[in-house]
C-alpha cells in the first residue's frame, strides 16, 4: 500500500499498482525506494485526488500502450469507452481539475480521456455556443475574424 | 463558421455540463479562491511534466501567460500582471494570442499544451475550424495544429495555401513558422519553382519534407529551401528529376540534423555532392540512392567512412558501384539493418567472400581485422546480381545469421545448395524471394521448410522445376501469408488442395496473397476450395490460366495496367481486395444454384427411372442423350461435391425431356400393344371366320 497526501492534507491509502498508474508517483516511489513513505501531492486537492484514484483503480490492469504509432491513432479520435464516459460526467470545474491533475501526475490515458471529453463537448458547436458554454469572452474584431477566415480558407472542406 | 446549430455529438455530456455551469456561476467566489491555490500549477507542467511530444508546442511565455490569467483573478487590471512577466521573459509577438482574457472561464486555466491536446483529438479539420473564432488564444492553437502538417490535397488548396504564406508579416499569424511537416507529393505536377520559393521564404522550421515526383523543381528553388531549413530530419526527393549537385551541396551545407534522405531517381547527382553529403550529414540513418547511376565506389566509400549511424542503405540500380566499396560499407557500417544492392551488375561473390576473409582477390584489406559479423543485418536485397552464386549465399549466412528478409530474385546461378545455406538462418527468416532461380528443386524447398519454419512470405515464381511436392511442403509453414508460384507449370489442382488442407492438419489458414498466374493446369473447383478455406485472402492472381479467362469471372478482376499490350490485357486475371470477396460470393452463388439444379435432376431421374421400371419391369432402354444425363448425375453422386459443369442447363433440359420420352415410349408401346391386340383379335376373327367357313 502507498500513502498519498493531498494538498489539503487528506491521506489516501491505495495499492501500489493503482498509484503507479501515475508516472510521477511511480518515479517518486522508485526514487525513494520505499513504498511505505508518505507521498505528498501538493497540486491536487482531496476531492480531485479521490476521483483520479477511482479512475486508476478501475484501470489498474490496463495494458501499457504498445508503441508511439498506436498511441497517435488512438489520440486522433474522440471515441471514449463507456465506463470512462460515465466517469467523466462531472461538473465543468471537476472535469478541468481532473485534466490538470492527470497532466501533473502524468497519467497519459486519463489525460487523453479528459481531453477527448472536452473535445466532444466542443464538437459541432458554433463559436458563440462554445463561448457561452465555457464563459469565454470574444476578443476578435469583425475585421480580424474576416482576415483569419480568409487566411485559413485553404483548409476548408470541399 | 458555417453552422450555428448544435450537433448531437456529446450533447448528453455537454447538457449536464451546461447545467452544472449555471449552478457553478453561483459558486464563483469559492471557485476563484480555488483558482488562486492553483496559481503555480502551469509552471510545474512545463518544467516537470511536459511530455516530449507536446512540449514542442510550448514556450515558457505561453505557460506564464496562463499563469497570468490566474494572477488576474486577484487584480482586475490585465496589464499589470502581464507587464511583470514581461520583465522576466523576452516577450514574443505571439503572446497576445495565448492569453485568454476572460478571467472567470474555467477553461482558461488550461495551459496551451493541453488546449493543443484537446484540439488535437479532432481528425477532421472541420471540427478544428469551429474553435477558430472562439477567441484569439483558441485561434492560435487551432491555427498551429492546422498548419503543423497541412493537408495539401489538390492544386486549388495549394494555391490558397500559398496565397496566405505569401502575406508574410501582414498575415494575422506567422503561419510559416507553424509548418513542420510538409508533403507536396499530391500536388507534384503543379508545383513550380516559383511556388517552392514562396514556401522557402515563409517556412524555416520544417522537420519533414516530401517532394516525391515534383518533376518541375530545379536547383533554383531547391537550394534556398534547404539553406533555410536546417532543422530538417526527414527529406524525400524521390524522382525530383531535375535536381542536380547544387541542391545536394545545399543540403550538405545546411541540414546537419538530417536522418532520412531519398534521392532515388535523381539521375544527375554525382560523387562530388554525395561525398559532401556524407561528410556533413553524419546523422544519416536511412539513405536511398536508387538509380543515382552516376555515383561510383567513391560515394559508397564516403558513406561507409562518415555515416556510421546508417541503418538502411539502398543503392539499387547504381551500376557503377562494385564489390570493393560494398565490402567497406559492410565492414564499417556495423549498425546496418538493411542493405539493398539489387540490379548492380558488378556485385559478385567477391564482395561476400571478402567480408568473411577480409580480402578481395587475395589482396588483404585489413589483415588483422577479425572475421566480420553483421549481427544487425536483417534485410539483404541482391535482385539480379547475376554473378552471385551459392558461395556468396554461404558467406552471407556465415556473417549475418539473423537475416530476416532475403531477396535473391533473378540470381540465376543459385541452386539447391543455396537453400541449404539459407536454411541455417532457421527461425530468423521471414521473407525469401527466389523468383527466376530456375535451378531450385523440390529437394531444396524441402530442406528450407524443415528449418525455416517462420517463413511468412516466399516467392518461387518461375522456378519451373518445382512440382506439387514443393507446394505440399510450403503448405506446412504455419505462418505463411504470401506465396508466389507464378509460372510453376508443373503445379496442378493437387497442389492447391494441399494449401486448402492446412486447416485439416491444425494450421490456421493464414494465407493472404497467393500468386498462381500461368500455372496453366489449374481449374475452377480447386480455386473455389482455396477461396473458401482462406478467409484472409486479399490477393489472388490467375493471369494466363485458360480455365479462368471467362467474362463471368474476370468481371471481378482488377483493371489491367495501361502499359500492358492488348494480349497481356486479354489474359490479365488478378483479384484483389473486394474483388476476391466478390469472386468468392459469385462462385458460392453458382454452386448453390447448381446444387439445386442437381437436386431437381436427381428427383427427375428417380421419377423417370421408377416410371420406366414400373412399365418395363427392367432397366430402361435409353437413347444417347438420356444416357449422358444419367452419367452426369451419377458422376456428381460419386464425388459428392458441388459440380461445375458448363452444360448444366443442357443436362437439365435433357432430364426434363425424359418424362416426355417415356410418355412417348409408353404411348408407342401402348399403340404397339393395341396393334398387337388388334392383330390378335383380327387373327382370332380370321380364325373364327375360317372355322365358320370350314363349318
Amino acid at each position: 500500500m502507498v500513502k498519498l497526501i493531498s494538498s489539503d492534507g487528506e491521506t489516501f491509502s491505495v495499492e501500489k499498482d493503482v498509484a503507479e498508474r501515475s508516472i510521477l508517483i511511480k518515479n517518486m516511489i522508485e526514487d525513494v525506494g520505499d513504498s511505505s513513505t508518505e507521498i505528498p501531492i501538493p497540486n491536487v486537492t482531496a476531492n480531485v485526488l479521490k476521483k483520479v484514484l477511482e479512475w486508476c483503480e478501475h484501470h489498474k490492469s490496463d495494458p501499457a500502450p504498445v508503441s508511439e504509432d498506436d498511441n497517435d491513432s488512438r489520440k486522433k479520435s474522440t471515441d471514449i469507452d463507456e465506463w470512462d464516459q460515465k466517469f467523466m460526467q462531472v461538473d465543468q470545474e471537476m472535469l478541468f481539475e481532473i485534466i490538470l491533475a492527470a497532466n501533473y501526475l502524468d497519467i497519459k490515458a486519463l489525460l487523453e480521456v479528459g481531453c477527448k471529453t472536452v473535445a466532444n463537448m466542443i464538437k459541432g458547436k458554433s463559436p458563440e455556443e462554445i463561448r457561452r458554454q465555457f464563459n469565454i469572452q470574444m476578443d476578435f474584431t469583425p475585421e480580424e475574424e474576416a482576415q483569419i477566415r480568409r487566411e485559413n480558407e485553404w483548409a476548408e472542406d470541399r | 463558421m458555417a453552422s450555428q446549430t448544435s450537433h448531437v455529438d456529446g450533447a448528453g455530456i455537454s447538457h449536464i455540463l451546461d447545467q452544472a455551469l449555471v449552478s457553478l456561476s453561483d459558486q464563483q467566489q469559492v471557485l476563484s479562491q480555488q483558482q488562486q491555490q492553483q496559481v503555480q500549477l502551469p509552471h510545474h507542467h512545463l518544467f516537470v511534466l511536459a511530455s516530449p511530444s507536446s512540449s514542442a508546442y510550448t514556450t515558457p511565455q505561453q505557460l506564464s501567460d496562463s499563469a497570468d490569467d490566474e494572477d488576474e483573478d486577484e487584480d482586475d487590471d490585465d496589464d499589470t500582471a502581464a507587464d511583470i512577466n514581461d520583465d522576466a521573459y523576452t516577450k514574443d509577438s505571439l503572446d497576445e494570442f495565448t492569453h485568454i482574457p476572460q478571467t472567470d472561464s474555467i477553461i482558461a486555466r488550461l495551459p496551451t499544451e493541453l488546449l493543443l491536446q484537446i484540439f488535437g483529438c479532432y481528425d477532421e479539420p472541420k471540427h478544428l475550424r469551429n474553435v477558430f473564432f472562439v477567441c484569439k488564444a483558441w485561434a492560435r492553437c487551432a491555427v498551429e495544429l492546422l498548419w503543423y502538417r497541412p493537408n495539401l490535397s489538390s492544386p486549388s488548396v495549394l494555391v490558397r495555401f500559398l496565397k496566405t504564406l505569401k502575406k508574410r508579416d501582414s498575415a494575422f499569424f506567422p503561419y510559416g513558422r507553424y509548418v513542420r511537416k510538409l508533403n507536396l507529393a499530391q500536388v507534384a505536377d503543379n508545383l513550380s519553382d516559383q511556388m517552392m520559393i514562396t514556401i522557402g521564404d515563409a517556412c524555416h522550421e520544417l522537420e519533414r519534407l516530401s517532394l516525391t515526383a515534383c518533376r518541375r523543381l530545379t536547383d533554383l528553388s531547391l537550394v534556398p529551401i534547404f539553406e533555410g531549413n536546417p532543422l530538417l530530419v526527414t527529406l524525400d526527393l524521390t524522382n525530383v528529376e531535375l535536381l542536380r549537385d547544387a541542391t545536394v551541396f545545399a543540403i550538405a551545407r545546411s541540414c546537419h540534423n538530417l536522418q532520412v534522405l531519398s534521392l532515388a531517381g535523381c539521375k544527375d547527382v554525382t560523387d562530388e555532392s554525395i561525398v559532401a553529403l556524407a561528410e556533413n550529414c553524419r546523422l544519416l540513418r536511412r539513405l536511398k540512392l536508387v538509380e543515382c547511376n552516376q555515383i561510383t565506389d567513391v560515394s559508397v566509400r564516403a558513406i561507409a567512412n562518415h555515416c556510421l549511424q546508417m541503418l538502411e542503405l539502398d543503392i539499387q540500380s547504381c551500376a557503377k558501384v562494385s564489390d570493393e566499396s560494398v565490402v567497406e560499407a559492410m565492414r564499417r557500417l556495423t549498425s546496418l539493418r538493411e542493405l539493398k544492392l539489387g540490379l548492380n551488375p558488378l556485385i559478385s561473390d567477391a564482395a561476400f567472400a571478402a567480408i568473411a576473409t577480409g580480402s578481395i582477390d587475395g589482396l588483404s584489406l585489413s589483415p588483422s581485422a577479425p572475421h566480420l559479423r553483421l549481427d544487425a543485418l536483417r534485410v539483404l536485397d541482391l535482385t539480379s546480381c547475376e554473378f552471385v552464386t551459392d558461395l556468396a549465399v554461404r558467406r552471407i549466412v556465415d556473417v549475418a545469421p539473423r537475416l530476416r528478409n532475403l531477396v535473391f530474385a533473378k540470381c540465376l546461378n543459385l541452386t539447391d545448395r543455396s537453400l541449404g545455406h539459407i536454411s541455417r538462418l532457421g527461425r530468423s527468416l521471414h521473407y525469401l524471394h527466389l523468383g527466376h532461380c530456375a535451378n531450385v528443386t523440390d529437394n531444396g524447398v524441402n530442406v528450407l521448410v524443415q528449418h525455416c519454419t517462420r517463413i511468412r512470405y516466399i516467392d518461387l515464381g518461375c522456378c519451373a522445376l518445382l512440382t506439387n511436392s514443393a507446394v505440399a511442403d510450403l503448405a506446412t509453414l504455419p505462418k505463411l501469408r504470401r506465396v508466389g508460384l507464378v509460372k510453376c507449370q508443373n503445379i496442378t489442382d493437387a497442389a492447391i488442395h494441399s494449401l486448402v488442407q492446412r486447416r485439416a492438419v491444425g494450421l490456421e489458414n493464414s494465407l493472404e496473397r497467393v500468386h498462381l498466374s500461368y500455372c496453366t493446369s489449374l481449374t475452377l473447383p480447386a480455386i473455389y476450395d482455396l477461396l473458401n478455406s482462406c478467409p484472409r485472402l486479399t490477393h489472388l492472381s490467375l493471369t494466363g490460366i485458360p480455365a479462368f479467362l471467362r467474362p463471368e469471372l474476370t468481371q471481378y478482376c482488377r483493371e489491367p495496367p495501361q502499359e500492358f499490350n492488348s494480349h497481356q490485357q486479354s489474359v490479365f486475371c488478378v483479384f484483389s481486395g473486394a474483388g476476391v470477396t466478390k469472386l468468392r460470393q459469385h462462385l458460392n452463388q453458382v454452386v448453390r444454384e447448381q446444387h439445386s439444379l442437381y437436386i431437381r435432376m436427381q428427383q427427375q431421374m428417380q421419377i423417370t427411372h421408377n416410371a420406366l421400371l414400373a412399365h418395363t419391369g427392367g432397366p430402361a432402354i435409353l437413347d444417347e442423350q438420356q444416357q449422358q444425363a444419367f452419367q452426369h448425375a451419377a458422376a456428381m453422386n460419386v464425388f459428392g461435391v458441388p459440380p461445375f459443369i458448363a452444360d448444366a442447363n443442357a443436362v437439365l433440359a435433357a432430364a426434363d425431356m425424359i418424362p416426355n420420352l417415356v410418355q412417348q415410349q409408353q404411348q408407342l408401346e401402348q399403340e404397339q400393344q393395341e396393334e398387337q391386340a388388334r392383330e390378335e383379335d383380327e387373327a382370332m376373327n380370321d380364325a373364327e371366320e375360317e372355322m365358320t367357313s370350314l363349318d
